[in-house]
């Protein structure tokens, strides 16, 4: 082993001894950095493209979707609660928007499972599958004795409005956060990391040994210029440069995916979710008939997170309030919702007046079927296309981000091996010349 | 050789710009983006629905000689819309309307009726008579506040209402919180099973889960029996028959006449066994306005004379057949 080694080491002290050996020696150096280049430039900018893809196609979807799960939910818990109020056996229309609102948060279920394999998604989703079935029971229950004028249907009606309260909304929470922080992470993973860096200390490396390498043989033979290896130095600079300004403008681009789409699509979605709280609130406090207080304050707090007081006024600080701050191309799509949000709490405060004056509960809800059910349904119309027009317009920026990455695959790809190419050419040359 | 230092200098410069550019590139990499939740966009966690107005438990075997026994009625008492000056039926006159406390969703002393979302029932009729009885016949001057058993007591305390009427049973217990009309009827405690179950009395339960509302007398009383069932509380009775259904619990134990509104709504459950307790129902009062029992007494001693209370009685409490309605409790007083 020992001789083995001692011969081979002795066989390259052989081979370097002379000039073309050490000149081969170089142009398989030149080569081997440029591989390397190569291979880190690749692998940096698939990891891009792939951090590009969780963002646009899984964690994002999921936190709209999970929010849209907690928002189908709230609406089905709000038009149960409301078909009770107009009493006996419920309205068709009413009916049918619980059905089409079960179905909505069934159906996101469905999507978040498909997108969520990782195994912290795992217990949420099997709550939601679970117990969405189960809280569909209670409430057919409710209304089943509701119809035929037994009181345990509003007992019925309690019990699954606790269970969607206290279980199916917060497991669509966790799923939210999960993915906030997932979103986050590949955001992080798309624009820096460990790779960058190495990519950096490669480039150095690979464009130092061609420069070295024409000072020595500057030196050794006198000749100024190799146009070979000076076109393979510009190569590699020429790709440093289009891989800076690739990934800069990759990492604009997601930074406006951010502030155009991901920033107002989650706030107005979030929007959505504590609107609807405060109307389920105001039906069960219409329900409980004076033993709603708790509803009530849950009401205040649900709509001071929006950024609107209760009497209308305006809170900087709310869900609301800073995605109608938010600046962008869809701004159009959301002005005037803190107006609609307005016009159902005026239909709440006449609620709130009828109640302190008269006490008649029967009147208060015929106000939040009639008037309050309008303005709410309008808010939430529009609200509706203000989300969806964030959605896709963060869809298509962060699919914008990853465009030049695609170029810069190939640019790298080319101008390694042509970098490659040439020097071995312009070192053969030189090696030539010792023949 | 003069070329070397100017080729010296142009490599250093090719340098220079490499490892500027490196620099650059290592910069633009380095500067991460960050996309989190924008704090307005969180998940705002669910409300914990507090035990509103819990109030604080009495300790138990109290004596207060008869519980029954209330305050004296006026005598002559006021005429209907003319309460006298300084009562506390005056201040209720003035303001336009009695409010009283009623649980909506015992049958058949309390319910909203799911056709019309109007409360009805016998203590809901027992409300209107003393609503007459101060503002006078004519449109109803009366607010009606939901509440829970547990809610009865702390909402009289704090003058939420000026009266529960919510089939709640006179304790001496409950005689040093607030005051008490005369009994306005007289009840007792049973079982109520499923059909099928084979139970024929509370003692056939021991070591089961028996249920009945949260801070009444019949929750205590399950826990008195020999051998004891155990009591499962709720908010309030109509959860019990959710327990029931769901086989949550194999009784509900509480007020025969509770338990009646119980198996109207499910026929497949029955009543067992004796009374095993008395509980005489009375209006709770706040304890500052005695002239206000006072008066509430005599309203039922008229009620019971004029025949009022059996017609209430009849409509609310007999079954479909021709049961004869029972004489009305007898008043007691003292003071």
């Amino acid at each position: 082993m020992l001789r083995l080694a001692g011969r081979l080491l002795h066989r390259a002290q052989a081979a370097t001894a002379t000039t073309p050996g050490r000149l081969r020696l170089y142009s398989i150096a030149i080569v081997g950095a440029l591989a390397v280049l190569a291979l880190v430039s690749v692998s940096t900018i698939a990891g891009r493209i792939r951090a590009l893809d969780t963002i646009r196609d899984d964690a994002g979807p999921s936190i709209v979707t999970a929010q849209q799960a907690h928002a189908a939910l709230s609406e089905a818990d709000a038009t149960a609660a409301a078909s009770f109020l107009a009493g006996g056996a419920e309205p068709a229309d009413q009916l049918a928007a619980y059905h089409t609102s079960i179905t909505t948060a069934t159906d996101a279920v469905a999507s978040l499972t498909r997108l969520n394999t990782q195994a912290a998604a795992a217990e949420p989703l099997a709550v939601l599958a679970e117990k969405i079935p189960v809280y569909t029971g209670l409430i057919e229950r409710a209304r089943a004795n509701n119809r035929v004028g037994n009181v345990v249907g509003a007992a019925y009606l309690r019990q699954g409005s606790q269970l969607l309260q206290e279980t199916l909304l917060p497991a669509t929470d966790r799923l939210i956060t999960l993915n906030a922080d997932r979103l986050d992470n590949a955001y992080a993973d798309a624009t820096s990391g460990p790779r960058e860096i190495v990519l950096a200390a490669v480039f150095i490396i690979a464009a130092g040994g061609l420069v070295s390498t024409q000072i020595m043989l500057y030196r050794r033979t006198s000749r100024v210029l190799n146009i070979p290896l000076v076109t393979a130095t510009v190569a590699v600079l020429f790709s440093l440069c289009w891989t800076a300004a690739a990934l800069s403008v990759q990492q604009q681009r997601l930074g406006d995916a951010r502030d155009s789409g991901f920033v107002p699509m989650t706030l107005l979605a979030q929007s959505k979710v504590l609107a609807l709280r405060a109307r389920v609130d105001e039906n069960q406090s219409l329900i409980a008939r004076g033993d709603g207080t708790h509803f009530d304050t849950d009401f205040t707090v649900a709509v001071t997170r929006l950024g609107v007081a209760v009497n209308g006024g305006p809170i900087a600080t709310g869900s609301l309030s800073t995605a109608l701050r938010v600046d962008g191309p869809d701004t159009a799509t959301r002005t005037g919702l803190d107006a609609d949000l307005r016009v159902w709490l005026v239909a709440h405060q006449q609620i709130t007046a009828l109640l302190a004056d008269t006490g008649d509960f029967t009147a208060a809800g015929k106000i939040s079927l009639g008037a309050g059910t309008a303005a709410f349904d309008t808010f939430d119309q529009k609200i509706d296309a203000a989300v969806t027009a964030s959605q896709s317009r963060f869809s298509r920026r962060v699919s914008d981000a990853g465009e030049p990455l695609s170029v810069l695959l190939a640019v790298a790809v080319v101008t390694m091996v042509a970098a490659a190419a040439l020097s071995l050419a312009g070192m053969q040359r030189r090696i030539d010349e010792y023949r | 050789m003069t070329i070397r230092p100017a080729g010296r200098r142009i490599t250093r410069a090719t340098v220079v710009t490499v490892v500027g550019a490196a620099i650059l590139a290592a910069t633009v990499a380095c500067g991460t983006t960050h996309s989190r939740l924008p704090t307005e966009a969180e998940p705002l966690p669910p409300a914990t629905a507090a035990a509103l107005l819990a109030g604080t438990a009495t300790a138990p075997g109290q004596d207060c000689g008869n519980p029954r026994a209330s305050l004296v009625p006026p005598d002559p008492m006021p005429a209907p819309g003319d309460m006298p000056a300084g009562s506390f039926m005056r201040t209720i006159q003035d303001r336009g309307y009695l409010v009283v406390g009623v649980i909506p969703d015992v049958p058949p002393f309390g319910i909203v009726n799911p056709q019309t979302n109007q409360l009805e029932g016998f203590d809901v009729d027992m409300a209107k008579e003393m609503a007459t009885a101060i503002f006078g016949p004519g449109n109803l001057k009366i607010r009606f506040r939901a509440i829970t058993n547990a809610e009865r007591i702390p909402a009289v305390q704090r003058g939420l209402i000026d009266i529960a009427i919510a089939t709640m049973t006179i304790t001496c217990d409950r005689r040093r919180d607030v005051d008490f009309s005369a009994v306005y009827y007289d009840s007792g405690q049973r079982v109520l099973v499923r059909r099928d179950s084979g139970f024929r009395r509370i003692e056939d339960l021991a070591g089961k889960k028996v249920c009945a509302a949260a801070r009444t007398t019949s929750i205590q009383a399950i826990a008195t029996v020999s051998p004891a069932p155990i009591p499962y509380p709720v908010t309030n009775v109509a959860d019990c028959l959710v327990a029931l259904q769901q086989g949550t619990v194999d009784g509900i134990s509480t007020d025969d006449g509770i338990l009646t509104g119980i198996v109207d709504q499910d026929p497949y459950t029955m009543i067992v066994g004796p009374r095993f307790t008395n509980e005489p129902h009375g209006m709770a009062v706040n304890k500052d306005h005695p002239d206000f029992t006072r008066f509430l007494n005599g309203v039922l001693e008229t009620i019971e004379k004029n025949g009022r209370w059996a017609e209430i009685y009849r409509h609310w409490l007999t079954g479909p057949g021709t049961e004869p309605v029972p004489a009305p409790p007898v008043p007691e007083y003292q003071g």
